[in-house]
Parts: C-alpha cells; sequence; structure tokens
C-alpha cells in the first residue's frame, strides 16, 4: 500500500513539475528591425511570467517582406501562415486599412487611445475605429555637433526656434570657419516629408482628393529644400550608408530627421558628448518646428483565432516595467504619454552631453500635429520625388508643383 | 615583331583593366566582410581583423545555418529533377512524332511570356489549399519542368544525329537506354548550361520562396538576407557583406567548374 501511495505521489509531483511547460496557447508576432525584436523579446518575457500558460513565437520578417506576403495572403483570400500580430510601418496604415477593410482587428473598444500621442493614432484611424497599438515615436528633432558649432562661436540655443532662413545663414557662417557642411541628406525625400508635416498639412484634402498645387505647405516645403540646395551646406550623399556615415565620420555638423536617427548616432561612441538636440527650424514664422517621419505600430490580424489573447498581450506594452526598458536600454522613445512621467526619462543623457533627450523627444511626439493619411501615400511620395529632382535641375516650383498634382490626379482616377 | 608585341601588351593592358574593374565589386564585398559596420562606412578599404566576428553574428541570427542548408538541398534537388525532367522532355519533342507536337511547343513558348508575379496570387491558393505551404515540394514544383529548359534541349536534341538513335534501336537497344547511356554523354554542354542556369535561378529565387515558406526554419539564404538587412535603421554591413559572399559562392563554384562547357552550350544553342 506504502509503495502504491509514494508511486502516485511521485507521479504527482513529476506531472505537476511538467504541467508549466506545457504552454497551451501560442502568439505568432512579425516584426523587422533591431530595437523592435529587442523590444517585443521584453515584452514577451514580462507576458508569460505571468501567464505561463501562453507561449510567444517571435519571427523576424523583413518589413517589405511582411508586407508582400500580407498582400498576397489578404488578396488571395487565404490566411494559411499569418502571425496574429504584426507589426506596420505607420507610412502603410492607410493602404491596408483602406484596400482590405476589415483585415485587422478594431483596438479602439479595448484600448484606451488618449493614452498614445495623437499624431501616430491617425496614421491608424479609419471610419472613427483604431486599428492597432502605436508604438515608437518618430517625432523629427534637429541633432547637432555642439564642438563644431562652439567652434564657429554659436550655442545650441541659436538653433532652437529658429526659421530655415537663419538656419541657412548660420549654416554659412559655420561652413566657412569650421569647413563642414551644416546639413546632411540623402535625396531629400525624408526632409520633404517632415517639412511639409511641419506646416500641419499633408499631400489631401479632407474627401481625398490630392492636395498639392495650391498647397502653401507643399510648395514652402519645395522652396526651402530649393534654397538649401543652392545655398551649398547640405551634404548630399548617394544613399543611406553614406548619410549615416557623413554623421558617424564627423563630416557634418546637424542632422533633421526623426528621433530614430539618435541609434545611428550613438553608434561611434567616441562622439559620445558632442551632441545635441533642439527643435527642428520652421519655414515662416506661421508654420511650425514639429513634425515626424516614419515610425511604426503592432496591429491584431483579423484572421487570428486569438484576438483577445492578442490584444490583452499588446496591453504590456502600456506597462511602466517595459517602456523603462525602451527608453533605458533600447534609447527609443515611446508614443505612450505617461511615459513621460518615468523617471528615466528625466534623467540626464550622457551621449548627448547631459541633455534630458527622451523628455524632451516626448515633449516634441505630443506637440506633432495630427495629419489625415490617405491610402495613396506610397504614390505621392514617389511623385514628389520626381517634383523635388525636378526644382533642383532648374524647373521653376509652379510648374514642378502642377505636374505633380495632375500625376496624383490621374493615379487616383484609375 | 616588336610591333605585334605591343599589339600584345596592349591588349592585355585593356583586358586586365577591365577585369579588375569587374572584379572590384567582388573584392569590396570581400574586404567589407571583413570589417566592422562602423569602419565600413568610414571608407575603410583594407582588409580588417573583423571577419570571425562577423561570422559569429550570422550564426547567432540562429536562422544563417538553417538558411545554407535549405538553400543547399532545395537548389540541388531542384537542379538535378528540373535537368533530368526537362532533358528527357526537350529530347522527346525531337525523337518521337506526334501530331500536337509542334502546337504544344508553341504553346509552351507561350507560356514564358506571362510573368512569374502575375500568376503569384493563384499559386498560392492553389499551394496553400493542396496544404503544400512550408514544403520542399512547394518550393520546387513550379521549377521542374520550365519552358526556356524544354526549349534549350529540344533545340540541342535538333542538332543529335538521329542515325545514332536508329543504329542503337537496330542493335535492340531500349528507348531508356539510348536516352540515358548515349543522349546524355553527348550533350555535355548543353546539360552543362541548363545545370548552371538552374543551379543560379533556383539558388537566387527569393519571391516564391518568401510567399510559400512562411515558417522562418524553412527559408532560403535571399530570404535570409533580407531579414538582415532588415534591423531599422543601422543594418550590420559587416555581417550582411559576409553573407552576401557566401551566398554568392555556391554560383561561382558551378560556374567555373562547369564554365568550358557552359561557353560551348551557350554558343551550340545559338547554331539552333
Amino acid at each position: 500500500m506504502k509503495k502504491v501511495l509514494t508511486l502516485v505521489l511521485a507521479l504527482c509531483i513529476l506531472l505537476a513539475a511538467a504541467l508549466p511547460v506545457l504552454a497551451e496557447e501560442t502568439l505568432t508576432v512579425w516584426y523587422s528591425g533591431g530595437v523592435n525584436g529587442k523590444a517585443l523579446e521584453y515584452a514577451a518575457q514580462l507576458y508569460t511570467a505571468q501567464h505561463p500558460d501562453v507561449a510567444i513565437n517571435i519571427e523576424q520578417v523583413a518589413t517589405s517582406d511582411r508586407e508582400t506576403r500580407l498582400t498576397v495572403a489578404l488578396t488571395s483570400g487565404d490566411m494559411t501562415g499569418l502571425p496574429d500580430i504584426t507589426l506596420f510601418q505607420d507610412y502603410s496604415a492607410q493602404r491596408f486599412l483602406q484596400l482590405f477593410p476589415g483585415c485587422l482587428a478594431d483596438l479602439s473598444e479595448s484600448i484606451d487611445m488618449s493614452c498614445f500621442a495623437q499624431d501616430k493614432v491617425g496614421y491608424w484611424t479609419y471610419e472613427g475605429k483604431v486599428y492597432a497599438l502605436p508604438f515608437d515615436s518618430a517625432a523629427s528633432a534637429d541633432f547637432v555637433r555642439l564642438d563644431l558649432l562652439a567652434e564657429a562661436g554659436y550655442g545650441l540655443d541659436d538653433l532652437k526656434d529658429i526659421t530655415w532662413d537663419r538656419y541657412i545663414e548660420i549654416g554659412k557662417d559655420v561652413q566657412a570657419k569650421t569647413g563642414k557642411y551644416m546639413l546632411t541628406e540623402t535625396d531629400y525625400s525624408n526632409l520633404m516629408m517632415v517639412l511639409v508635416k511641419s506646416a500641419a498639412t499633408w499631400y489631401f484634402n479632407e474627401d481625398g482628393s490630392a492636395n498639392i498645387e495650391n498647397n502653401a505647405g507643399v510648395r514652402a516645403a519645395l522652396e526651402t529644400i530649393k534654397k538649401l540646395h543652392d545655398s551649398g551646406i547640405v551634404m548630399e550623399n548617394e544613399d543611406w550608408a553614406a548619410f549615416i556615415s557623413s554623421m558617424n565620420e564627423g563630416k557634418i555638423v546637424s542632422t533633421v530627421t526623426g528621433n530614430w536617427i539618435l541609434g545611428s548616432i550613438v553608434s561611434a561612441e567616441d562622439q559620445s558628448g558632442l551632441w545635441g538636440m533642439t527643435t527642428i527650424p520652421s519655414m515662416s514664422e506661421d508654420m511650425g518646428h514639429y513634425s515626424s517621419n516614419g515610425g511604426s505600430s503592432w496591429a491584431v490580424l483579423s484572421s487570428s483565432e486569438k484576438q483577445e489573447l492578442a490584444i490583452d498581450f499588446l496591453k504590456t506594452f502600456m506597462t511602466d516595467e517595459f517602456n523603462t526598458y525602451l527608453i533605458k536600454d533600447l534609447a527609443t522613445v515611446p508614443t505612450y504619454l505617461p511615459a513621460q512621467k518615468l523617471e528615466c526619462a528625466s534623467e540626464p543623457y550622457a551621449f548627448t552631453n547631459g541633455q534630458k533627450v527622451f523628455a524632451d523627444i516626448m515633449d516634441y511626439t505630443a506637440k506633432t500635429p495630427v495629419i489625415a493619411y490617405g491610402p495613396y501615400n506610397a504614390d505621392v511620395q514617389n511623385t514628389m520625388q520626381l517634383a523635388i529632382d525636378q526644382v533642383l535641375a532648374g524647373t521653376s516650383v509652379d510648374e514642378a508643383l502642377k505636374t505633380a498634382q495632375q500625376t496624383m490626379d490621374f493615379l487616383m482616377e484609375e | 615583331m616588336m610591333r605585334k608585341r605591343w599589339n600584345r601588351i596592349w591588349k592585355h593592358a585593356v583586358l586586365a583593366f577591365f577585369s579588375l574593374l569587374s572584379l572590384a565589386p567582388f573584392l569590396w564585398v570581400m574586404i567589407c566582410a571583413t570589417n566592422t559596420s562602423v569602419d565600413m562606412l568610414r571608407g575603410k578599404m583594407t582588409f580588417g581583423p573583423n571577419l570571425w566576428i562577423n561570422f559569429q553574428t550570422l550564426v547567432d541570427t540562429g536562422r544563417f545555418v538553417p538558411a545554407f542548408f535549405n538553400s543547399v538541398r532545395y537548389t540541388v534537388v531542384t537542379t538535378v529533377l528540373a535537368v533530368l525532367i526537362s532533358s528527357a522532355a526537350g529530347y522527346a519533342f525531337v525523337v518521337y512524332r506526334t501530331r500536337a507536337k509542334d502546337m504544344v511547343m508553341k504553346l509552351l513558348l507561350l507560356s514564358m511570356m506571362i510573368p512569374a508575379a502575375a500568376i503569384l496570387i493563384p499559386m498560392f491558393r492553389l499551394f496553400s489549399r493542396m496544404s503544400l505551404l512550408n514544403t520542399m515540394t512547394a518550393f520546387m514544383l513550379p521549377s521542374l519542368a520550365t519552358a526556356f529548359l524544354i526549349f534549350l534541349f529540344r533545340q540541342a536534341a535538333m542538332s543529335f544525329p538521329m542515325e545514332i538513335i536508329q543504329a542503337a534501336r537496330i542493335d535492340g537497344v531500349g528507348e531508356w537506354n539510348i536516352f540515358f547511356r548515349i543522349f546524355i554523354p553527348s550533350m555535355r554542354s548543353s546539360y552543362a548550361t541548363a545545370i548552371t542556369m538552374t543551379f543560379m535561378n533556383t539558388w537566387n529565387a527569393f519571391l516564391w520562396p518568401l510567399v510559400i515558406m512562411t515558417d522562418t526554419k524553412k527559408t532560403t539564404m535571399p530570404v535570409f538576407l533580407s531579414v538582415l538587412t532588415d534591423t531599422g535603421y543601422t543594418p550590420d554591413y559587416g555581417a550582411v557583406m559576409l553573407a552576401v559572399a557566401i551566398t554568392t559562392f555556391p554560383t561561382l563554384i558551378v560556374f567555373f567548374a562547369l564554365q568550358k562547357s557552359f561557353i560551348n552550350g551557350m554558343a551550340g544553342s545559338l547554331k539552333g
């Protein structure tokens, strides 16, 4: 009898030990990019610690590959092999929402969207509902080499809240004194987006039609790019790698783009303490200093059978623990507004000479204008790239805007 | 005499210059593969000490080793099967007589006009319905009998003397034996061409494996490369370049091994 009891007891202990290992449900998540993956891993750790019966399977799929797979699956109506949750580029949001209505789960009922920067929520709003959990901040900023600026007799405050005209003036002076380019760029496509959005406008009217030719913001953006190009203070790089290297090699004084560029800047460790950050210049007195470009968000696919569980997991992204990790370990700024109150957000950051950049970026994020993006975002960017090239080659801004308007009208008519 | 010699030196100098020019990208890939990302972006043009670290980075992704062996496995099997099946088809088009032969060949050639991307979605649906996602069968099936290969072998078979086949038949050799023992050995250059082309196309295939291999453990090298360059705004170029070098090598090896026959095959197919 004793033997049997011992055996039963031993079996019970064995079973109890084995049970927590058997996860009952598995969530699959697609992501891309280094920081996103680390953030996701950490969120999965936090979640599975509290829910041992859930396993989170994360898979890296490159941005364009992810969109190809999703498009093929959604067009063919066969969702086999799709994940439960996926990361999306914010720029692709309206394309998926409008071309495949209902492909994503509505999150506005289960998640309080007022906790997030409204600029980001704007990307994902369609017919009054919100379809993704906003993730990283893409607020634009002007990152500046303080040592080079000082060499020319300027300080960071001289660049704060100025106009582009003043920026060019200072740039010429700095270039004459240090021999370095004031600004680094590739083909101006990123800057174009930053500029247009800083004027609190975008390429479309409220009814969705193209608004380019008579859009003061778009016109000012093209004119500003022309002025920058003609002034000779811009280092125009061949490609993205050259763009990054212009900063790492110390060939330039400043860069105006999304704050995610910080990740590339800090990779040159020998420049620690030499960088500062301020607001971007405005195109005129009545246009703003706040904008954004890039960034991504997490969405739950409607084809998932575990939508509720997936949404519950996404709530991990709204915890203090997660957001502290994001800021402190990944130097990534969340768009979750309550994170502003976290201690780590207001700690001095050594790389930027003690400036509290994370708190500043969150402040910029909250001030970024909210814009309505249409499904033709990718098309309008190609069209505007052509307009930029035309203007730089000598075509008048009027002419380039007219052509762009006609191109978009034609594309959208089809 | 002197003039002839100068002529030769001059010719060699020009050829050497252009060879170096076309080798430069490969050399640059090799240099970058031994450096760190930052060194590369700073324009360092000499070999560095980072080769092993870059290799470790690749291995640490956990996807490099499976992707490489998947690529090798899929490519070798596809190449062998595709060349066998297509060459048998091309041979049959010439050696056997049926009324519909020419019509079928024309239809086959017509299928070459359809771009692969246009039939991607229906193909995905078809394979998904057959529960073939994430299988080697799905990877191979669409490229086992391609119009291009069949046409290549048909043209090659046309230059093959029918008398030999007839003589073999009189001597009592079976049809399969004629194909395997007589046709294949004498068509070495066409096979070299077909193997090189199929190997290259299969090894470099991207869109189809991307769409049907949804399981990360089943992906191939080109899809892995795409993942590798996708690390947000700061890719590790050293590791990327090493992966590029490793991805290029197998095609180079196959090409160099079959180079001599390949060029003969290309010249032969032109005579058609």
